[in-house]
């Protein structure tokens, strides 16, 4: 799986250039990544309406001025979602019982790993999309500012993502397998490529991944 | 005419889709399917009006969706569907009259995976299925069909709730990938051994594939089963279009490939998701008249984990690890009293990585409650390790709980030819599955000839027979004695060995190392009689796979007798380069145990320590290597030249040294520094930071007892109050579960006063931490030592 190096490095906690010792680590999570993950998406293309903060995308309505903003000017979107399988889970219960350092790396490989999938998967609904003079936005998911985690539910049941790809939520409208992710992508005729990073658009101003200066 | 019979004598079709067919009657997208049985019966009756009409001899009813979670929602309750349902399908047939149909109760999954993946708990899952699939049988369905399960534990949940819930036949089908495998992992051949241990009538495939892409797995599972195949394959692969999902092979193109599953195998046939009453039409116009496929009995000997299947008598020896057992153990005996089970799963996974197949799991303490431990350790190994278990106990209800609650079709460890064994033993083989270790000794004791071992191996299989058992559901052990005992003993042993292989044609088992009792050397006799063994004929061996010699006897011996093809798997063990450790072997010599800990080398590390045990004192070691180590570590990443990653290398380095050191001082080395709980609180399974945190409480000689995640609080208090502990640890990753965070702290408050709380996690602050009542916000797990160390000062 493509692993973006640098993010999972930060996933890590490692900061300024790494040594020896943790390229290895991190070569050694890379392969055990290959090993245990399988990587599966869903898209499902609904129609969107917009009125005030009330979005509706067909299978569910949702009240969210965070979602609406996102929405505004889109006609369509997609629901999404992706995992990167069970697998993965137990790859990482198995190794925190023997290595600590090893667990965590291939829980930041892995977390690089899903961003990088969900990136590609979304490149190809863009190739798709650009045929009909359509792009889109970035992914926008439930639980995220005012678009709330109980539409984890709606998403999944849109999608039959138990069904399709493993993967379901806990009572608490955790995603399980872990390492998955559900998300909201706009569809609009105009190719408003945000200026803003994806961090700038997540209100947890003091998270310590965050790529903007903090305030 | 029975299901069973008419199966034998012609082809039977099912239906095709039922949630497609009821959205063109106007079903709302998104809505529950499963509700129409009761607001628009004439639809649902229409709908098998026409599967009948094409030619369906068995109908499945309108309950995929039909468990207490999924209809949650709705306001309805699973039995009141499931009834329905039921008259439904009965009312459309008496309508069609004509030649004999069947009801199918249809059962699909929960939409919930099953702990420890998920958070459904598996006897939750079962009674969620026993309430639909009783409801149905009470209401005439004739058959139960479990279709579309993509996690074995959850197939496993529902088989168990057809089997105790209703007396009919029951079959089930599971959904692939594109890779032959399930959503959860698993493959054809863990499906098998599963369905066959749990003794469905018929076993198949459904949904995720068309029939072109389901032939090939068709095919794999026809070589393994013993039983009929059920095949139900979505009208091709799904494709998106402008926001609908679509099905690209039309009725006729659909008949064709199912001809070709029928040739291949399948017995029952119809279609899943996209297929219609004219794909229905069409494969019975087609298919009606090709007599169906001989189900040949396999004679597989065969255990399953969730995923990895070991076959016994096909050339390779299977190595069981003999190293999960108490006995002679004084730390795995702590480890059992005190429930920390850590210590064993690392033994379970350092036999795996010693190239084991299965592992042989053992609780048996006189001052234990060994059926809560057998079924505990059960469950937490499989939650780490894929290998299959071999359950083994002497106590019939530690090994029943043990069988329930296992993932897969274990080995049984073990019956024998007493009576009381075989009437305590069988049945529960009888109901959950397994391959059954056959002791050949009775109740007059271990027979000293060959003749009298094998003549109760006899009668093992004969009694055996009765409870629906056959040869190849055993693996027998002839016993082996110490040669230091009786001369002839091994060779007695090796001659029952051959004569069960040769004459029985059974399976066998031996714990190889009783052979050396008393004897010096252990492990020259202990290689050279498995070795003489596998020449007899062994299919098995319970073994020490660190012992000198025994893994390498394995393969030598694997290769030797034919059993390797290219010698392969020799080659991959002993072909290459011997490892070179990553520094010049003078130089990690040299290094002290304080700079072996600082720089996060293992092996050093260890090395290392025994070094300096040969020298000074345990604690001293502790004291003037080890700590100092660690500080310096601690300080260094608080300073910021050190970080995660690098700290988290040293934990494990000192770790491996507190091994050595352990060892040496045995049950004197227990945690002295204090007790901590650590849980990541209800409603969050995000639990790697806990996990680094307990990883370096430990490390400073903390006792730390690990709550795991999704944790109520009843149970914090519970575990913070038995262990006198003054500190705990919670962590939650979202937002969401902060108020989880903020309820475990009250009732610690109310229930156990003068216990500390720290709180960490992404989203958590100083001040958030404040709001909710915690004593401490820890930014990092070094903070956690740190407030660990203020709370239990030296």
């Amino acid at each position: 799986m493509r692993v973006r190096r640098e993010e999972a490095l930060r996933y890590l906690g490692a900061k300024g250039a790494p040594d020896a010792q943790v390229e290895a680590l991190l070569d050694g999570a890379v392969e055990a990544l290959n090993a245990c993950a399988a990587p599966r998406y869903v898209a499902l293309r609904v129609p969107v309406e917009v009125r005030g903060a009330e979005v509706s995308l067909q299978a569910f309505t949702a009240n969210s001025s965070a979602l609406a903003a996102r929405l505004s000017g889109c006609s369509a979107a997609y629901l999404f979602a992706a995992t990167l399988g069970a697998e993965v889970d137990r790859a990482m219960a198995r190794l925190f019982k023997l290595d600590v350092a090893r667990a965590f790396a291939l829980q930041a490989c892995a977390a690089s790993a899903l961003e990088c999938f969900c990136d590609d998967s979304c490149a190809a609904l863009a190739q798709e999309c650009a045929r009909e003079g359509l792009f889109l936005r970035p992914r926008f998911s439930p639980g995220y500012g005012s678009f709330s985690i109980v539409h984890q539910s709606d998403m999944l049941r849109a999608l039959q993502a138990d069904k399709r790809l493993g993967l379901s939520e806990t009572d608490s409208h955790m995603l399980t397998p872990l390492k998955s992710v559900t998300a909201v992508i706009g569809l609009s005729a105009e190719n408003t490529v945000c200026a803003v990073h994806k961090c700038a658009q997540c209100d947890n101003l003091t998270c310590e991944y965050r790529k903007e200066p903090k305030p | 005419m029975n299901l069973q019979t008419l199966l034998q004598k012609q082809l039977l079709f099912l239906d095709g889709a039922m949630g497609t067919m009821l959205q063109s009657a106007g079903l709302p997208a998104g809505e529950a399917p499963d509700v129409w049985n009761l607001t628009h019966p004439e639809e649902v009756e229409a709908v098998h009006a026409a599967y009948l009409a094409a030619g369906s001899d068995i109908l499945t009813t309108n309950t995929f969706g039909c468990t207490a979670h999924k209809l949650a929602p709705t306001g309805y309750c699973a039995a009141e569907v499931a009834a329905a349902a039921v008259r439904n399908a009965k009312a459309a047939i008496a309508k069609a009259g004509g030649k004999q149909r069947f009801v199918a109760f249809d059962v699909g999954p929960t939409g919930k995976l099953l702990k420890p993946l998920g958070d459904l708990a598996f006897e939750d899952a079962y009674r969620m299925f026993r309430e639909a699939i009783e409801a149905g049988a009470a209401a005439g369905a004739d058959l139960v069909l479990i279709e579309t399960m993509s996690d074995a534990y959850e197939l496993k949940a529902a088989v168990l709730a057809a089997k105790e819930g209703a007396s009919l036949p029951v079959c089930a089908t599971v959904t692939l990938d594109r890779r032959g495998k399930l959503l959860t992992g698993g493959d054809v051949a863990s499906v098998v051994a599963l369905l066959e241990g749990l003794r469905v009538d018929a076993l198949g495939l459904n949904c995720g594939l068309g029939p072109r892409e389901m032939l090939p797995f068709l095919q794999q599972m026809r070589a393994l089963s013993s039983l009929p195949i059920l095949l139900q394959p979505n009208a091709g692969l799904p494709r998106e279009v402008e926001g609908k999902t679509v099905f690209d092979v039309g009725p006729e193109e659909f008949a064709a490939l199912m001809e070709a599953c029928v040739q291949g195998g399948a017995g029952l046939v119809g279609g899943c998701c996209g297929t219609t009453p004219e794909h229905i039409r069409a494969l019975v116009a087609r298919c009606a008249g090709l007599t169906p496929p001989v189900v040949e009995e396999k004679h597989r000997t065969v255990a399953c984990s969730y995923a990895r299947t070991v076959c016994f008598g096909q050339g390779k020896p299977v190595l069981i690890g003999e190293r999960i057992n108490p006995t002679g153990k004084p730390r795995m005996k702590q480890a059992l009293r005190d429930g920390d089970f850590d210590l064993i799963l690392r033994e379970g996974i350092l036999q795996q990585e010693q190239g084991v197949d299965a592992l042989d799991v053992n609780a048996g303490l006189p001052e234990l409650d060994e059926p809560a431990v057998l079924t505990s350790l059960t469950e937490q190994l499989q939650a780490v390790t894929d290998l299959p278990l071999q359950l083994d106990s002497a106590d019939p209800e530690a090994l029943a709980r043990a069988l329930r609650v296992y993932n897969g079709k274990p080995i049984i460890n073990s019956v024998s030819g007493k009576e009381s064994s075989m009437e305590a033993v069988f049945p529960l083989a009888a109901r959950y599955g397994g391959v059954i270790v056959a002791l050949t000794l009775d109740e007059s004791g271990i027979p000293e000839d060959v003749e009298g071992r094998i003549a109760i191996a006899r009668r093992i299989l004969a009694r055996g027979a009765a409870y629906g058992l056959k040869p190849h559901d055993f693996l027998f052990d002839p016993l082996t004695l110490t040669i230091s005992s009786g001369n002839e003993n091994a060779r007695i042993t090796l001659a029952c060995v051959r004569r069960l292989h040769e004459e029985l044609g059974v399976c066998t088992s031996l714990g190889v190392s009783n052979v050396s009792f008393g004897l010096p050397a252990r492990s020259y006799l202990n290689a050279n009689f498995f070795a003489l063994a596998l020449g007899a004929g062994l299919s098995a061996a319970i073994l020490n796979p660190h012992a000198p010699g025994m893994m390498e006897a394995a393969r030598a011996c694997t290769a030797l007798l034919g059993g390797d093809a290219n010698c392969a798997a020799y080659i991959a063990a002993y072909g290459g380069a011997p490892a070179t450790p990553a520094q010049p072997a003078a130089q990690a010599e040299a290094m002290s145990l304080h700079d072996a800990v600082l720089r996060g080398l293992r092996q050093p590390a260890l090395e290392a320590a025994k070094r300096e045990l040969a020298q000074k004192d345990p604690l001293a070691v502790i004291e003037s290597g080890l700590i100092p180590a660690l500080n310096e570590a601690g300080e260094r990443f608080e300073a910021g030249t050190l970080f995660l990653p690098q700290l988290l290398m040293c934990a494990e380095a000192a770790k491996a040294a507190f091994s050595a050191i352990r060892a040496q001082m045995g049950d004197a080395a227990g945690a002295t520094r204090g007790t901590v709980v650590v849980a990541t609180v209800q409603g969050d399974v995000h639990d790697i930071g806990k996990n680094i945190v307990k990883a370096l409480l430990e490390n400073y000689q903390f006792r730390v007892i690990d709550l795991g995640k999704d944790v109520p609080p009843e149970a914090i208090v519970e575990a913070a109050a038995a262990h006198q502990a003054r500190l705990v640890g919670l962590s939650a990753l979202m937002t969401t579960t902060v108020p989880s965070m903020k309820r475990t702290i009250q009732a610690l408050r109310a229930q156990v006063p003068g216990c500390l709380v720290m709180c960490g996690g992404a989203v958590l602050t100083e001040e958030y931490t404040r709001d909710i009542g915690a004593d401490f916000y820890v930014r990092d797990a070094m903070e956690s030592v740190r407030r660990a160390r203020e709370v239990y000062p030296e």
